[in-house]
Protein backbone atom coordinates (compact mmCIF):
# COMPACT_ATOMS: atom_id res chain seq x y z
CA UNK A 1 0.00 0.00 0.00
CA UNK A 2 1.32 3.48 -0.95
CA UNK A 3 1.13 6.11 1.51
CA UNK A 4 1.29 9.94 0.33
CA UNK A 5 4.75 11.58 1.17
CA UNK A 6 2.57 14.11 3.21
CA UNK A 7 1.24 11.15 5.47
CA UNK A 8 5.39 9.94 6.36
CA UNK A 9 5.72 14.09 6.75
CA UNK A 10 3.31 13.73 9.60
CA UNK A 11 5.10 11.02 10.82
CA UNK A 12 7.99 12.24 11.12
CA UNK A 13 6.73 15.95 12.01
CA UNK A 14 4.98 13.77 15.36
CA UNK A 15 7.79 12.21 16.38
CA UNK A 16 10.42 14.78 16.15
CA UNK A 17 7.90 17.15 18.21
CA UNK A 18 7.33 14.49 20.68
CA UNK A 19 10.47 12.79 21.06
CA UNK A 20 12.77 15.62 20.47
CA UNK A 21 10.96 19.09 21.45
CA UNK A 22 8.70 18.58 24.15
CA UNK A 23 5.86 18.72 22.25
CA UNK A 24 6.47 21.93 20.50
CA UNK A 25 4.57 23.81 22.67
CA UNK A 26 4.58 27.15 20.50
CA UNK A 27 3.66 25.25 17.60
CA UNK A 28 7.09 26.34 15.68
CA UNK A 29 8.18 23.31 13.67
CA UNK A 30 7.55 22.99 10.32
CA UNK A 31 8.47 20.86 7.23
CA UNK A 32 10.70 23.44 6.07
CA UNK A 33 12.52 23.66 9.53
CA UNK A 34 16.05 23.52 9.35
CA UNK A 35 16.67 20.80 11.43
CA UNK A 36 20.36 20.55 11.30
CA UNK A 37 21.21 23.75 11.19
CA UNK A 38 19.51 24.84 14.46
CA UNK A 39 20.70 21.77 15.77
CA UNK A 40 17.35 20.05 16.52
CA UNK A 41 19.09 17.29 15.18
CA UNK A 42 22.41 16.56 16.89
CA UNK A 43 24.00 12.77 16.51
CA UNK A 44 22.32 11.14 19.43
CA UNK A 45 18.82 12.50 17.83
CA UNK A 46 19.71 11.66 14.51
CA UNK A 47 20.31 7.89 15.37
CA UNK A 48 17.14 8.05 16.73
CA UNK A 49 15.27 9.62 14.11
CA UNK A 50 16.88 7.23 12.05
CA UNK A 51 15.91 4.21 14.07
CA UNK A 52 12.45 5.76 13.43
CA UNK A 53 12.71 5.82 10.26
CA UNK A 54 14.59 2.18 9.68
CA UNK A 55 12.22 0.22 12.37
CA UNK A 56 9.40 1.98 12.76
CA UNK A 57 8.34 3.45 9.55
CA UNK A 58 9.71 0.39 7.38
CA UNK A 59 12.08 2.28 5.25
CA UNK A 60 15.69 0.84 5.16
CA UNK A 61 17.72 3.74 4.01
CA UNK A 62 20.38 2.91 1.50
CA UNK A 63 24.23 3.70 2.23
CA UNK A 64 24.36 6.25 -0.41
CA UNK A 65 21.34 8.30 1.09
CA UNK A 66 22.73 8.46 4.61
CA UNK A 67 23.84 12.06 4.28
CA UNK A 68 23.42 15.63 6.37
CA UNK A 69 21.35 16.86 3.12
CA UNK A 70 19.00 14.40 3.54
CA UNK A 71 18.39 15.42 6.57
CA UNK A 72 18.21 19.16 6.57
CA UNK A 73 14.28 19.02 7.21
CA UNK A 74 11.48 17.26 7.37
CA UNK A 75 10.85 17.48 3.76
CA UNK A 76 13.98 16.22 2.45
CA UNK A 77 13.46 13.76 4.98
CA UNK A 78 10.18 12.37 3.53
CA UNK A 79 10.46 12.23 0.49
CA UNK A 80 13.87 10.19 1.44
CA UNK A 81 11.43 7.62 3.62
CA UNK A 82 8.77 7.60 0.88
CA UNK A 83 11.18 7.09 -1.78
CA UNK A 84 12.72 4.02 -0.26
CA UNK A 85 9.38 1.99 0.84
CA UNK A 86 8.68 4.01 4.08
CA UNK A 87 4.80 4.60 5.31
CA UNK A 88 3.35 6.14 7.81
CA UNK A 89 2.54 3.93 11.03
CA UNK A 90 -1.09 4.81 11.00
CA UNK A 91 -1.14 3.06 7.15
CA UNK A 92 0.58 0.01 8.65
CA UNK A 93 -1.75 -0.54 11.15
CA UNK A 94 -4.84 -0.52 9.03
CA UNK A 95 -3.14 -2.91 6.73
CA UNK A 96 -2.28 -5.32 9.65
CA UNK A 97 -5.97 -5.47 10.69
CA UNK B 1 46.10 16.49 18.94
CA UNK B 2 47.40 14.56 16.38
CA UNK B 3 46.65 10.57 15.81
CA UNK B 4 49.24 7.67 16.13
CA UNK B 5 48.75 4.38 16.67
CA UNK B 6 51.71 3.92 18.76
CA UNK B 7 53.90 0.89 18.48
CA UNK B 8 51.96 -1.92 18.34
CA UNK B 9 53.19 -5.63 21.17
CA UNK B 10 52.35 -8.65 22.12
CA UNK B 11 52.69 -10.37 25.41
CA UNK B 12 51.71 -13.77 26.60
CA UNK B 13 49.19 -13.95 29.24
CA UNK B 14 47.80 -16.52 31.27
CA UNK B 15 44.39 -16.86 29.23
CA UNK B 16 46.36 -16.39 25.94
CA UNK B 17 48.35 -14.25 23.37
CA UNK B 18 47.20 -10.28 23.86
CA UNK B 19 47.50 -7.78 21.56
CA UNK B 20 48.60 -3.88 22.75
CA UNK B 21 49.74 -0.59 22.09
CA UNK B 22 52.58 1.38 23.68
CA UNK B 23 53.70 5.26 23.56
CA UNK B 24 57.25 4.25 25.51
CA UNK B 25 58.37 7.16 27.86
CA UNK B 26 61.47 7.11 30.33
CA UNK B 27 61.75 4.46 33.10
CA UNK B 28 61.03 7.39 35.46
CA UNK B 29 57.57 8.28 33.76
CA UNK B 30 54.70 7.30 35.24
CA UNK B 31 52.36 4.45 33.36
CA UNK B 32 49.11 4.46 32.54
CA UNK B 33 46.95 1.83 31.24
CA UNK B 34 43.99 2.79 28.68
CA UNK B 35 41.43 0.32 28.56
CA UNK B 36 38.70 0.31 26.12
CA UNK B 37 34.95 -0.23 25.89
CA UNK B 38 32.79 -3.29 24.46
CA UNK B 39 32.88 -3.68 20.78
CA UNK B 40 35.95 -1.63 20.94
CA UNK B 41 40.24 -2.01 21.06
CA UNK B 42 43.08 0.16 21.93
CA UNK B 43 41.97 2.04 18.69
CA UNK B 44 40.02 3.99 20.55
CA UNK B 45 42.71 5.78 22.01
CA UNK B 46 44.24 7.34 19.08
CA UNK B 47 43.86 10.65 19.68
CA UNK B 48 44.38 10.29 23.63
CA UNK B 49 47.47 8.21 24.31
CA UNK B 50 49.79 10.74 21.76
CA UNK B 51 48.36 13.64 24.02
CA UNK B 52 49.10 11.73 27.11
CA UNK B 53 52.39 10.74 26.05
CA UNK B 54 53.06 14.16 25.29
CA UNK B 55 52.28 14.99 28.79
CA UNK B 56 55.27 12.76 30.16
CA UNK B 57 53.59 9.81 31.08
CA UNK B 58 54.33 5.77 29.21
CA UNK B 59 51.02 5.21 27.73
CA UNK B 60 49.50 1.21 27.31
CA UNK B 61 46.62 0.20 25.55
CA UNK B 62 46.04 -3.73 25.75
CA UNK B 63 43.12 -5.17 23.48
CA UNK B 64 41.08 -6.80 26.00
CA UNK B 65 40.18 -10.43 25.11
CA UNK B 66 37.79 -11.07 22.27
CA UNK B 67 38.95 -7.53 21.01
CA UNK B 68 40.97 -5.84 18.47
CA UNK B 69 44.18 -8.80 17.68
CA UNK B 70 43.95 -10.44 20.92
CA UNK B 71 43.11 -13.84 22.20
CA UNK B 72 39.45 -14.44 21.75
CA UNK B 73 37.90 -17.22 24.21
CA UNK B 74 34.67 -18.83 23.32
CA UNK B 75 31.25 -17.06 24.35
CA UNK B 76 31.10 -16.95 27.77
CA UNK B 77 34.30 -16.17 29.29
CA UNK B 78 33.77 -12.82 29.37
CA UNK B 79 32.35 -12.18 32.79
CA UNK B 80 34.21 -8.97 34.56
CA UNK B 81 36.27 -11.17 36.84
CA UNK B 82 37.86 -13.19 34.03
CA UNK B 83 38.97 -9.99 32.26
CA UNK B 84 39.97 -8.09 35.61
CA UNK B 85 42.60 -10.72 36.01
CA UNK B 86 43.47 -10.35 32.05
CA UNK B 87 44.04 -6.65 32.67
CA UNK B 88 46.26 -8.03 36.02
CA UNK B 89 48.57 -10.29 34.46
CA UNK B 90 49.02 -7.96 31.64
CA UNK B 91 50.27 -5.26 34.59
CA UNK B 92 52.26 -7.98 36.05
CA UNK B 93 53.75 -9.18 33.16
CA UNK B 94 54.57 -5.73 31.80
CA UNK B 95 56.49 -5.08 35.59
CA UNK B 96 53.92 -1.78 35.43
CA UNK B 97 54.75 0.46 39.17
CA UNK B 98 51.22 1.27 40.54
CA UNK B 99 49.82 2.43 36.67
CA UNK B 100 46.73 4.60 36.55
CA UNK B 101 44.07 2.73 34.56
CA UNK B 102 41.65 5.04 32.72
CA UNK B 103 38.63 3.23 31.13
CA UNK B 104 35.64 3.65 29.20
CA UNK B 105 32.50 1.49 29.61
CA UNK B 106 33.36 -2.23 29.82
CA UNK B 107 36.75 -0.96 30.14
CA UNK B 108 35.58 1.35 33.23
CA UNK B 109 34.07 -1.56 34.60
CA UNK B 110 36.92 -3.80 34.70
CA UNK B 111 39.27 -1.20 36.16
CA UNK B 112 36.70 -0.87 39.22
CA UNK B 113 36.46 -4.42 39.44
CA UNK B 114 40.30 -4.77 39.26
CA UNK B 115 40.81 -1.97 41.80
CA UNK B 116 38.36 -3.03 44.55
CA UNK B 117 39.25 -6.58 44.70
CA UNK B 118 35.41 -7.37 43.62
CA UNK B 119 36.97 -10.40 41.16
CA UNK B 120 38.13 -12.02 44.00
CA UNK B 121 40.83 -14.31 45.20
CA UNK B 122 43.76 -11.90 44.24
CA UNK B 123 44.84 -8.90 46.19
CA UNK B 124 44.85 -6.33 43.38
CA UNK B 125 47.48 -4.88 42.47
CA UNK B 126 49.10 -1.21 42.90
CA UNK B 127 47.63 1.53 41.51
CA UNK B 128 47.70 5.08 41.61
CA UNK B 129 44.33 6.29 40.43
CA UNK B 130 41.16 5.57 38.10
CA UNK B 131 39.34 7.76 35.77
CA UNK B 132 36.10 5.44 34.92
CA UNK B 133 34.60 7.10 32.32
CA UNK B 134 30.85 6.29 31.50
CA UNK B 135 31.13 3.66 34.17
CA UNK B 136 28.30 1.62 33.41
CA UNK B 137 25.46 0.98 36.70
CA UNK B 138 25.81 -2.81 35.78
CA UNK B 139 26.51 -4.72 32.58
CA UNK B 140 23.08 -5.85 31.90
CA UNK B 141 21.25 -2.12 31.83
CA UNK B 142 23.68 -1.72 28.96
CA UNK B 143 21.45 -3.95 26.69
CA UNK B 144 18.74 -1.99 26.23
CA UNK B 145 20.54 1.91 25.55
CA UNK B 146 20.14 3.47 22.32
CA UNK B 147 24.21 3.56 21.75
CA UNK B 148 23.90 -0.16 21.82
CA UNK B 149 21.32 -0.85 19.48
CA UNK B 150 22.92 1.57 17.20
CA UNK B 151 26.37 -0.06 17.12
CA UNK B 152 24.03 -3.70 16.96
CA UNK B 153 23.04 -2.10 13.79
CA UNK B 154 25.94 -1.12 12.19
CA UNK B 155 28.01 -4.61 13.00
CA UNK B 156 24.95 -6.30 11.20
CA UNK B 157 24.67 -3.37 8.39
CA UNK B 158 27.22 -3.43 5.18
CA UNK B 159 30.42 -2.17 5.64
CA UNK B 160 29.21 0.98 3.34
CA UNK B 161 26.34 1.37 5.69
CA UNK B 162 28.78 1.80 8.73
CA UNK B 163 30.64 4.20 7.20
CA UNK B 164 28.01 6.27 5.56
CA UNK B 165 26.36 5.83 9.32
CA UNK B 166 29.32 7.07 11.16
CA UNK B 167 30.05 9.99 8.64
CA UNK B 168 26.61 11.06 9.20
CA UNK B 169 25.70 10.46 13.03
CA UNK B 170 29.59 11.64 14.24
CA UNK B 171 29.70 14.17 11.73
CA UNK B 172 30.96 16.43 14.08
CA UNK B 173 33.86 14.14 15.41
CA UNK B 174 37.90 14.59 14.31
CA UNK B 175 38.53 11.61 11.62
CA UNK B 176 40.73 10.04 13.23
CA UNK B 177 37.66 9.06 15.56
CA UNK B 178 35.40 8.50 13.13
CA UNK B 179 38.00 6.15 11.50
CA UNK B 180 38.33 4.13 14.79
CA UNK B 181 34.83 4.12 15.62
CA UNK B 182 34.18 2.66 12.02
CA UNK B 183 36.90 0.14 12.65
CA UNK B 184 35.01 -0.68 15.80
CA UNK B 185 31.89 -1.67 13.66
CA UNK B 186 34.12 -3.44 11.06
CA UNK B 187 35.95 -5.45 13.47
CA UNK B 188 33.52 -6.77 16.25
CA UNK B 189 32.79 -10.23 16.45
CA UNK B 190 28.58 -9.64 17.87
CA UNK B 191 28.73 -13.00 19.46
CA UNK B 192 31.70 -11.77 21.71
CA UNK B 193 30.28 -7.68 22.21
CA UNK B 194 26.86 -9.74 23.22
CA UNK B 195 28.61 -12.08 25.38
CA UNK B 196 30.55 -9.32 27.27
CA UNK B 197 27.20 -8.42 28.13
CA UNK B 198 25.73 -11.53 28.87
CA UNK B 199 28.72 -12.55 30.84
CA UNK B 200 28.96 -8.88 32.59
CA UNK B 201 25.66 -9.27 34.01
CA UNK B 202 26.45 -12.00 36.25
CA UNK B 203 28.51 -9.35 38.39
CA UNK B 204 25.37 -7.06 39.25
CA UNK B 205 25.27 -3.82 40.04
CA UNK B 206 28.83 -2.11 39.69
CA UNK B 207 27.96 1.76 41.42
CA UNK B 208 28.00 0.05 45.09
CA UNK B 209 32.26 -0.89 44.23
CA UNK B 210 32.60 3.11 43.94
CA UNK B 211 31.84 3.69 48.18
CA UNK B 212 34.69 1.29 48.77
CA UNK B 213 37.54 3.11 46.65
CA UNK B 214 40.66 3.83 48.49
CA UNK B 215 42.27 5.32 44.98
CA UNK B 216 42.05 8.80 43.73
CA UNK B 217 39.14 8.40 41.21
CA UNK B 218 37.61 10.89 38.44
CA UNK B 219 34.43 9.63 37.25
CA UNK B 220 32.96 11.29 34.14
CA UNK B 221 29.86 10.78 32.30
CA UNK B 222 28.12 12.50 29.44
CA UNK B 223 24.33 13.42 28.94
CA UNK B 224 21.60 11.30 28.62
CA UNK B 225 20.12 13.32 26.50
CA UNK B 226 22.71 12.98 24.52
CA UNK B 227 23.35 9.07 24.77
CA UNK B 228 25.06 8.76 28.00
CA UNK B 229 24.55 5.52 29.67
CA UNK B 230 24.06 6.98 33.22
CA UNK B 231 20.73 8.21 33.84
CA UNK B 232 20.10 11.08 36.04
CA UNK B 233 19.17 8.24 39.39
CA UNK B 234 22.62 6.31 38.13
CA UNK B 235 24.34 9.80 38.16
CA UNK B 236 22.82 11.18 41.58
CA UNK B 237 24.13 7.53 43.27
CA UNK B 238 27.52 7.56 42.13
CA UNK B 239 27.75 11.41 43.38
CA UNK B 240 26.46 9.92 46.38
CA UNK B 241 28.67 6.83 47.07
CA UNK B 242 31.86 8.44 45.77
CA UNK B 243 34.29 9.20 48.55
CA UNK B 244 35.54 12.52 49.21
CA UNK B 245 38.93 11.88 47.99
CA UNK B 246 37.00 11.32 44.48
CA UNK B 247 35.49 13.32 41.97
CA UNK B 248 33.06 13.21 39.12
CA UNK B 249 32.00 15.52 36.11
CA UNK B 250 29.30 15.47 33.61
CA UNK B 251 29.89 16.51 30.32
CA UNK B 252 26.93 18.25 28.99
CA UNK B 253 27.97 18.22 25.34
CA UNK B 254 28.81 14.73 24.97
CA UNK B 255 27.14 11.29 24.83
CA UNK B 256 28.30 7.86 25.53
CA UNK B 257 31.91 8.47 24.07
CA UNK B 258 33.21 11.48 25.64
CA UNK B 259 36.70 10.85 24.65
CA UNK B 260 36.23 10.98 21.43
CA UNK B 261 33.68 12.94 21.01
CA UNK B 262 34.94 15.74 23.32
CA UNK B 263 38.51 14.73 23.52
CA UNK B 264 40.20 18.35 24.05
CA UNK B 265 37.59 18.49 26.99
CA UNK B 266 38.09 14.94 28.41
CA UNK B 267 42.38 15.62 28.26
CA UNK B 268 42.08 18.91 30.41
CA UNK B 269 40.01 16.65 33.02
CA UNK B 270 42.38 13.88 32.90
CA UNK B 271 45.80 16.15 32.81
CA UNK B 272 44.28 17.97 35.84
CA UNK B 273 43.88 14.57 37.36
CA UNK B 274 46.84 13.26 36.57
CA UNK B 275 48.84 15.91 38.14
CA UNK B 276 47.19 15.17 41.78
CA UNK B 277 48.11 11.47 41.28
CA UNK B 278 50.66 10.73 39.57
CA UNK B 279 52.66 13.85 39.72
CA UNK B 280 54.76 14.32 42.73
CA UNK B 281 54.34 17.33 44.82
CA UNK B 282 50.71 18.50 43.43
CA UNK B 283 48.59 16.90 46.19
CA UNK B 284 44.81 17.04 46.49
CA UNK B 285 42.28 17.35 43.53
CA UNK B 286 42.87 20.39 41.43
CA UNK B 287 40.47 23.31 42.09
CA UNK B 288 38.35 22.50 38.48
CA UNK B 289 37.97 18.71 39.87
CA UNK B 290 36.25 19.90 43.66
CA UNK B 291 32.60 20.30 44.72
Amino acid sequence: MTVPESQVADELMGFIRTEFLDGDPAGELTDETPLLAWGVLDSFKTARLLSFIEDELGSPIPPAELYAGNFRDIRSIAAMVHANGGRARAARQDTAQ
Amino acid sequence: MTADAGQSGYVELPAGRFHYRRWAAGPEAPSVILVHGNGSSSATWSRVAPALHAAGLHVLAPDLRGSGASVRPPVGSYGLPEVAADLHDFIDALRLPAPLLIGHCWGAAVALTLATGASGGRVPPALSGLVLEELPSDMAATEDQPVVRDFLRMMRGSREYARSWVDLICRSWHPADRESLLADAWGTDVDVYLSVIKDGAGAGPLLPHLARLELPALVLRGNPRRGSMLSDGDWQLTRRLLPGHCAAYEFSDSGHEVHRSDCAGYLRLVEDFLHATVRPGRPGLPSTLRG
